[in-house]
This record gives C-alpha cells, structure tokens and sequence, in this order.
C-alpha cells in the first residue's frame, strides 16, 4: 500500500502560543474509508484544515501524494468542511455549474442524479433551503468528484436519521474503492459500519491508529463502545 | 484558472453594480430632460420656488454619484472579505487556484467596474451640464465647447509626456485605492477577535497615515519649487515619474502583504 497523506512531526500553534496539535505523525493510505475520532478540542479541524492547505504548519510538514499542500493537491482532495460555505444567493444549479468549472473530477450528471433522490431543486436559491437541505447539497457536491481523497468533516451531523441511511448509502455508492475517505464525526455508532480504520486523537497527537476489526477483535467492543471507554471523562 | 474566476466574480457581480449605475443615468436623464425643456436661470429669477427645486435636485444628484462611487468600492470590498475571510473561504481557498489568482481576479473586476463607473459619472455631469447649457438656449453644446477647448491647446512634447505619465498616475493610484482595501482587510484577518472591526480600523488608521504623509510631501514640494528660480520641464517629468514609480511600488507592496497573508496566515474561523 502507498501513501496518500503524510503528516512529519506536525505542529501548530495558533496566536494564544497553545499547540493545537503537537508534533503529530500519520500515515493514511490509499483505499480506506477511516474515521478520524477524538472529543472537541482536540486537534481533528486543525489536523483537516492542515491537509487541505487552509492552514500551515508552525512545524513539520503535510504532503499530500509526496507534495506540500497547494493547487495540484487541492485538485484531488475534494473536502467537506462542518460549515456551510456555499454563497446563500446561488442557486443549486449555479454551484453545480461552479463545481464543474473548477474540478475536472467533477460529474455533474451524478451530481444531478443525487439532487433528483433527495427532491432538491436545482433552481432553488440556497437562502430558501433547510439547514439538513443545504448540507445534503455540500455532501452531494463533494461526492460527485472522483478525488483521491475525500475528507468529510461531520457530514451528517446536521441531516435528520432517515437522511442519514441515504447519505450514507450515497458516500458508499459514489465512493472510488482506489481513493482513501477520512470521516470525523461524533455520530460514531451511524458511520461505524463503513469504516476500514480508525484514528483516534487526543491534544494534538494521535493516540491510536488501527483497522476496525482489530478493535471488535482484540477489545471485544464497537468502535462506539471503545471510543467512550478511551475519552471517557 | 484565472479566467474562469474572472467570469464567475463577473457573473456574480454585474447585477448589483449595474443597478448603481443605472440609478445614476436615471436621476442623470431626468435632470437633464427637465433642463433642457425649460431655462431654469431665467425661470429661478421668476419663481423662487425653481431655485429649490434646482437646487434640491443637485444636492442630490451630487450625493447619488457619491453614493456610486462608495457604493461600488463598499460593494467590492465585502464580496472580498466574504468569499476569502468568512465560512465561503473554505470553498475559495480549497479550489485548485493559487492565492494570487484569487486576489487578481477579484481586483481586476473591481478594477473594470470603478473605470466603468468613473466613465458613467463623466457623461453623466457632462449631459447634466449640456442640458443646462441648451435649456439656456445657447447655441453651443458642451462638446462643441470642448472641442474648442482641446483644438487650442498646442501639442508638445511636455504636454504628450505629462498626458502619459498622468494616465499611470491615474491608472496607479486606482490599483492603489483597490489594494489598500484588499491588505486592510487581510491584515484584520491577523487579530485574534473581532476580525472585521480590526480590518476597518486598520483601514481607517492607514487612511489618516497617508494623508499626513501626503501633506508633508506636498508642503516639501511647494517650498522646494518656491526656491527654485525657473522650474524647468525636465524637473516637472521628473516629479511626476518619481511619484508614479513610488505609487507602483507601494502598490506591489500591498499586493504582496495581502498574497503573503492570504497564503501564508490564513485563519478561517
């Protein structure tokens, strides 16, 4: 297996002198779907920003496929951030049309085709959907590339249960078995079932990386159930 | 890359900036249909309820250009600090661009737009004055005057080369206007809290900076050509083009802090 994302002794500190994460080393390879788990505070933004290039380092570095963070890395990364960061007068077509413009891994036929099975409108204006709406749409967007590496940052904390079945269904189907997904969520017990592997961090360094079945096997326990007994307060 | 963020700002800009103008021309056509059809010098010695009207409308007309012009360089400068400083950053900074494609794209439309609404404010105070002049029942009209104007100024080399040099001046200190915005704003982006604050103080404080370095310059310069016996062509080009190499420079000096911050110290919340 290559590497897709190295993190070298990885720093950063923000302007209060704090390491948001400190001197982290990771290694994610090419073909996994991991969850990257850790409790609020603890390093898992900062740690995504830094591979996404929204951030750099104060030390160490970030390569992406052996590259430092930038234009040629952005085009393969395709990133889904927890807020929502499409411009409210658009509307859902102009954003697709956007996407297409932007990224040559974008299709926007099965971007289309995931807007029909959600019942978006692709002429809505994004200012008169839902909060969960709006969020489907990001998810949609971002799941419509053919990246090398998809990095989704709570991607279904804010869309209702049922929603939660599809998107999910939908991260599956879309998902290039040769490209790697990095997952951070809270909702452990909803993405537990397609996770290869999980990260779990905790103040900025990474306390564990392992396969999720080397979790069931040698702790008897879920992903949830381990991730509450190790951040347990 | 560029041309495609260049169309997607176009695109997503025109319509509110176009609305600005248009309301000009509006109040433009308006004024200058009214004083066509009627002499208001003689109709304000009759009535003086026409000298308020005459005169509430220029209050006005000179508060809409103002207006324009604040509102296209205000406009601008949100969209700016909207797509790179707040949640939409996360969209700009992770598309396959550099830095410096994303802050020229965005200065080269706002550049076009404030050309565009300089160029809407000329005919506009010209068709203005030219309606005056023919309500008046001259038998002139301003661009006749005009023609007169330029037709006796003599072409020399000095005039040919001052005319240049201000184009770049003029070209310059709009790139100025634009960039100065563009670092305030970034620089905001370095305070811990209360970003946007930070950006319109660090604007305002660099706006007083400049004018207090401007008036020293210019009373430098009045006494130096006060003592100097015959100010010759050759000193005057010279002045002109030291201030516009010193206007670029201190353009590209923006430019780069405004990129280095972007690239190098970007924050999103």
């Amino acid at each position: 297996m290559s590497s897709l994302v190295e993190c070298r002794n990885v720093t950063k500190c923000y302007s209060n002198g704090r390491p948001a994460v400190y001197n982290l080393n990771l290694t994610l390879e090419k073909g996994h779907i991991i969850g990257l788990l850790g409790p609020n505070g603890s390093g898992k933004t900062t740690l995504i920003k830094m591979i996404n290039g929204l951030l750099k380092p104060t030390n160490g570095e970030v390569l992406v496929n052996g590259i430092l963070p930038g234009p040629e890395t952005k085009a393969r990364i395709s990133y889904l951030p927890e807020r929502t960061y499409l411009e409210a007068q658009r509307t859902v077509k102009d954003i697709v049309d956007f996407f297409g413009d932007f990224y040559e891994d974008f299709r926007k036929d099965r971007a289309y085709a995931m807007l029909d099975a959600l019942h978006i409108e692709p002429t809505a204006r994004l200012k008169n959907l839902s909060k969960g709406t709006k969020e489907k749409v990001q998810l949609i967007l971002v799941m419509s590339r053919d990246a090398e590496l998809y990095i989704l940052d709570e991607p279904i904390a804010g869309v209702d249960p049922a929603a939660r079945d599809y998107i999910l269904r939908t991260i599956i189907a879309n998902f290039n078995p040769a490209a790697t997904l990095l997952i951070c969520t809270h909702l452990i017990s909803d993405i537990e079932s397609i996770l290869d592997e999980v990260v779990f961090i905790r103040d900025g360094q990474i306390t564990l990386q392992t396969s999720v079945e080397n979790i069931r096997e040698q702790q008897g326990k879920s992903v949830d159930q381990y991730f509450r007994e190790v951040f347990a307060c | 890359m560029l041309k495609k963020l260049f169309t997607h700002e176009w695109k997503e800009s025109w319509k509110m900036v176009t609305l600005f103008n248009v309301i000009v021309i509006v109040f433009t056509l308006i004024g200058a249909l009214a004083m066509t059809n009627k002499n208001w010098a003689e109709a304000m010695e009759e009535n003086e309820w026409y000298a308020i009207i005459f005169m509430s409308y220029f209050m006005l007309y000179y508060f809409a250009i103002l207006a324009l012009s604040l509102a296209t360089t205000l406009y601008f400068f949100i969209r700016f600090y909207r797509n790179f400083y707040t949640d939409q950053g996360y969209l700009m900074h992770t598309l396959p661009v550099t830095s410096n494609q994303l802050i020229i794209s965005k200065a080269l439309v706002m550049y076009i737009w404030q050309m565009l609404s300089g160029i809407v404010i000329c005919i506009s105070v010209f068709v203005l004055i030219n309606g005056f002049i023919v309500g008046a029942g001259e038998d002139v009209t301003i661009w006749e005057l005009f023609a007169e104007i330029f037709s006796e100024i003599e072409v020399t080399p000095m005039v040919v080369a001052v005319g240049i040099i201000s184009v770049f001046m003029l070209i310059g200190s709009q790139i100025s206007a634009i960039l100065f915005g563009y670092l305030a704003i970034s620089l905001g982006q370095l305070s811990k809290n209360h970003k946007l604050i930070a950006s319109i103080g660090i604007y305002m404080g660099m706006q007083t900076l400049l004018q207090m370095l401007g008036s020293v310059f210019q009373i430098g310069f009045n006494v130096a050509v006060t003592n100097i016996e015959d100010v010759s062509d050759g000193l005057v080009i010279a002045v002109m083009l030291l201030i516009t190499i010193v206007l670029f420079a201190v353009d590209a000096a923006m430019y780069a802090g405004s990129n280095y911050i972007m690239k190098n110290k970007l924050n999103l919340e």
